[in-house]
């Protein structure tokens, strides 16, 4: 549910997503809004896990604790190309609360705040799994 | 300088807000009952996250790992203990 990691600063990760046709999660060709929450946690996942690899020191294997402040504005259709913009609010021990906002066709989708709870390992050079 | 009473009340009300436990009022809330498992409001792991956000907005409060929070988090008595302990103007 995440094409390309585009950009990610040391508080914010940016990601892209084409709603392909075989999408599983479509329904009379629009994205369902599970499947636009599933993109945000997986968007924070795949950052979270990029400054985690890029320290090489943590690998986070984690869950989604809980969603909260969910707002959905619109859904995506077939072919639309999703942008997600998810902000780490704050950290504490293996949880992270972070905000996330997703875009379609320079209109906001949904918006939402995601808790993410990893499981890490000191172990340099694993693989990041999502 | 914090009136106790009121601190701990006030972090009843925001527990309260933060966590949507809409069936509970302060009153509901034992000062020395335990806010994780058991018999007191049965927070999990994760509520703890909402818990820190509550206990840093005040002056001076850094809860810096999961050891320590696991102490100060335990009760509201715990939480107002530490928040007053922490003021720099104490």
């Amino acid at each position: 549910m995440v094409d390309n990691l585009i950009e990610v600063t040391s508080n914010t990760f940016e990601t892209d997503f084409q709603v392909l046709p075989d999408n599983i999660f479509l329904e009379a060709e629009v994205l369902r809004e599970f499947a636009l929450i599933e993109n945000i946690a997986q968007s924070s996942a795949v950052g979270l896990g990029f400054l985690n690899m890029s320290t090489q020191t943590i690998q986070i294997d984690g869950f989604i604790g809980a969603i909260s402040k969910l707002k959905v504005h619109d859904l995506p259709k077939v072919n639309d190309k999703i942008f997600t913009m998810v902000t780490l609010l704050h950290q504490f021990d293996n949880m992270y609360l972070l905000k996330g906002e997703s875009f379609a066709n320079n209109k906001i989708l949904i918006e939402c705040e995601v808790k993410l709870v990893g499981r890490m390992s000191h172990q340099p050079g694993n693989e990041l799994r999502n | 300088m914090y009136n106790v009473d009121e601190l701990k009340n006030d972090l009843k009300k925001q527990i309260i807000e933060q966590l949507n436990l809409e069936e509970i009022t302060p009153e509901d809330i034992e000062n020395d009952a335990p806010l994780f498992g058991g018999p007191g409001l049965g927070l999990d792991s994760i509520d703890a996250l909402e818990l820190v956000l509550i206990m840093e907005r005040y002056p001076g409060v850094k809860i810096p790992d999961a050891t320590i929070g696991e102490k100060v988090l335990y009760s509201i008595d715990t939480m107002a203990e530490y928040i007053v302990n922490s003021n720099p103007e104490e």
